[in-house]
């Protein structure tokens, strides 16, 4: 009989496997003692187990090195450093020299050592990686005991069952045949989840009863998407399940093949397509998708989370990350957005805002505030060695403030170059729109700027007078809105009457069919979430402007949501 | 012997990924590294020793080098404690 049972799907795909129930396998030590003349075989035997295990771990890792994105790795890696660590040998070393306990006794007892060295530290999340302590010697017990973890045949494919996953060991199991992941504990942000996301292998956390319900061997289907675990499946719901997972790989592969080719339409035109990214992994992410660049970095997360400002040293370290995982490709840097209140690294005198949306932030706080925004100016000036930068100023409402930021960096440029830092000759500055004003002047900082970037979310926000953050009024919050793709339009058709580039960068674009409606509007350069970049080159690709242009013009006119969609639902292509 | 202090940049601290970093580096060093936080003094070439220091964001760490290659050493490590991620990847995105 079948059985089905629920938890939190953190990654997403079908898994259809056997199930290997992974119980926290400590190997069974008994305290007994060496014999007198076996003092140096027996410090041989423990030194070669901890050799050996070192040498697998690093045959799979060279084998995996350019598999697994290289953040994932450092997981890996940690495991392998403790090996290596004199902490973890030499005190199992003098255990069994000094009071001649078997090697199995001395890495016991000094594995409790170190477990209540980490039990007394007060981070709860470096307090768990005595998990990694416990992981490690059991893996040299293993060893020891010659009889090593059931190792799969190579063509199995099995889903584990188990509380909790170690980062290294999810490699470790995929590279073994794991196809799923059931844990049940954690929860969307544990390690086990972030490295299944990343490896891109189906998996389940929370599913509390899973290790009481489901038997080794059982057949099982994973549901990364739903969270949902069917056990002994029947033939129908296999069937079913097979038919979703063919047709998801097929369009895994089909968007994976594209990820080399130009993002261009079927009429030709080249579309510039950049991600948006937090952090510089989300950068090495969006370049192995094929991103062009960085459309838009936002830098906010630097200052969070935290009572200090970073300085100028911190910053310029990141943004050198961003540039080199960029491999040349443009890096937009926004200028940071924050308000006091939402930064407790910002001066405790400023006063939070009643309304952060229409007070103090981004370059008016940085305007108005020149020794918080002059580290950062300085860091992306400094950075522009590395590999080519853009410069984007956010909440900019009127010419004077670009004016002023423009001045600014020239200023701080001349500086840096004055005490002997080397800086890029031609740094391209360009103007956030997202308020409705800097949307209707836009001309008027075409003079003054290499490029002209919108900002969808907030433009809607105070097009539509829609506060983001209250669920009351989201029925009203409509990226499609006349109003607001009038404004889009218009600041396109500015950046084209100027020759200067305007990009696009918002979640809006990710819809194919919202795309498809842009590119007729006639915008170039487009920078979505890296996760969307191969479902819009799809779009592109399958797009002809010169079709369906006149077609998108009427969509300023649509004054219903439902006309609207019709009309969106029209631009795709019948072929 | 050079001694000198380090600020602890990564967002969440000396954890896992950013105390492998640094020993990664300090293995390679012939000098003698040691770390001192608060009461805990260790050896800045053991992973367990950086683990159990404990370090949050923005500690400030004592660091003692003693060897030959202690200036060279003393630079490269005052480079990536100011180079650590600010950002984890418990910040990839869920998708």
């Amino acid at each position: 009989m079948s059985l089905m049972l629920n938890g939190t799907g953190v990654s997403r795909g079908i898994a259809i496997g056997r199930v290997r129930l992974l119980h926290e396998i400590q190997p069974r030590v008994v305290a007994s003692h060496i014999r007198p003349g076996e003092l140096n075989q027996e410090i041989k035997r423990v030194t070669s187990a901890m050799h050996a295990v070192i040498t697998e771990l690093r045959e799979l890792e060279s084998k995996l090195k350019n598999k697994v994105p290289a953040e994932i790795m450092a997981f890996f890696d940690s495991h392998l450093l403790m090996l290596e660590d004199q902490t973890l040998s030499q005190p199992v070393i003098e255990l069994i020299r000094k009071n001649q306990y078997v090697s199995e006794w001395a890495l016991a007892v000094h594995r409790d050592n170190l477990v209540a060295m980490f039990a007394n530290i007060e981070d709860p999340y470096l307090r768990q990686r005595a998990e990694d302590v416990e992981n490690v010697i059991a893996k040299v017990l293993h060893e020891l005991s010659g009889n090593k973890q059931s190792k799969a045949k190579p063509d199995d494919e099995y889903v584990v069952v188990t509380q909790n996953l170690a980062p290294a060991d999810v490699i470790e199991h995929q590279h073994d045949g794991m196809r799923g992941l059931v844990c049940t504990h954690g929860g969307k942000m544990s390690h086990a989840a972030i490295v299944a996301r990343s490896l891109r292998i189906p998996a389940i956390t929370g599913a509390h009863p899973a290790l009481d319900l489901l038997h080794e061997g059982d057949e099982v289907i994973v549901d990364g998407a739903t969270g949902m675990v069917v056990a002994s499946p029947d033939a129908r719901s296999l069937e079913h399940y097979r038919r979703v997972q063919r047709s998801e790989r097929k369009r895994t592969r089909e968007l994976k093949a594209l990820r080399d080719k130009p993002a261009r339409t079927r009429d030709n035109v080249q579309i510039e397509l950049l991600a948006n990214v937090d952090t510089p992994a989300d950068a090495t992410e969006a370049r192995r998708l094929g991103a062009e660049g960085i459309g838009l970095f936002r830098s906010e997360a630097l200052y969070l989370n935290r009572d200090d400002l970073p300085d100028e040293r911190e910053q310029l370290g990141i943004y050198r990350r961003l540039l080199r995982s960029m491999h040349g490709r443009p890096v937009t840097l926004r200028t940071m957005d924050i308000w006091p209140g939402m930064s407790h690294g910002l001066p405790q005198h400023l006063p939070v805002p009643e309304h952060p949306a229409l007070g103090l932030r981004g370059i008016r706080l940085c305007l108005t505030h020149p020794e918080i925004f002059e580290p950062q100016l300085r860091a992306m000036l400094r950075a522009s060695t590395t590999g080519p930068i853009r410069i984007l100023l956010p909440m900019i409402s009127n010419v004077t403030e670009v004016l002023a930021a423009r001045t600014m960096i020239e200023r701080i440029r001349r500086e840096l170059i004055d005490s002997k830092r080397d800086v890029a000759p031609d740094i391209q500055v360009g103007v956030l729109i997202e308020v409705p004003a800097a949307a209707l002047i836009s001309r008027m900082f075409v003079p003054h700027v290499d490029f002209l970037a919108i900002g969808t979310n907030d433009l809607v926000q105070y097009t539509l007078a829609v506060d983001r953050e209250d669920d009351e009024v989201q029925y009203l919050y409509d990226p499609l809105h006349p109003a607001v793709l009038q404004l889009i339009s218009d600041v396109i058709a500015t950046g084209k009457r100027a020759d200067k580039p305007v990009i696009l960068c918002g979640e809006l674009a990710s819809d194919p069919r919202v795309c498809r409606l842009l590119l007729g509007l006639g915008l170039r350069h487009l920078s979505v979430h890296p996760s969307s970049l191969l479902e819009v080159k799809d779009a592109i690709l399958r797009t002809d402007i010169s079709k369906i242009a006149s077609r998108a013009r009427k969509a300023l006119g649509c004054e219903s949501r439902g006309r609207m969609e019709r009309l969106l639902d029209r631009l795709i292509d019948h072929d | 012997m050079l001694e000198f202090d380090v600020k602890v940049r990564s967002r969440r601290g000396l954890h896992a990924r950013p105390a492998a970093q640094v020993v990664a580096m300090t293995s390679e060093f012939d000098s003698d590294v040691r770390l001192i936080y608060e009461d805990r003094n260790v050896d800045g070439k053991s992973i367990l020793g950086l683990l159990v220091l404990a370090a949050p964001h923005g500690a400030n760490l004592r660091v003692q080098l003693d060897g030959p290659d202690e200036k060279n050493a003393g630079d490269r490590l005052q480079a990536l404690f100011d180079s650590l991620p600010t950002l984890t990847t418990a910040n990839l995105s869920a998708e």
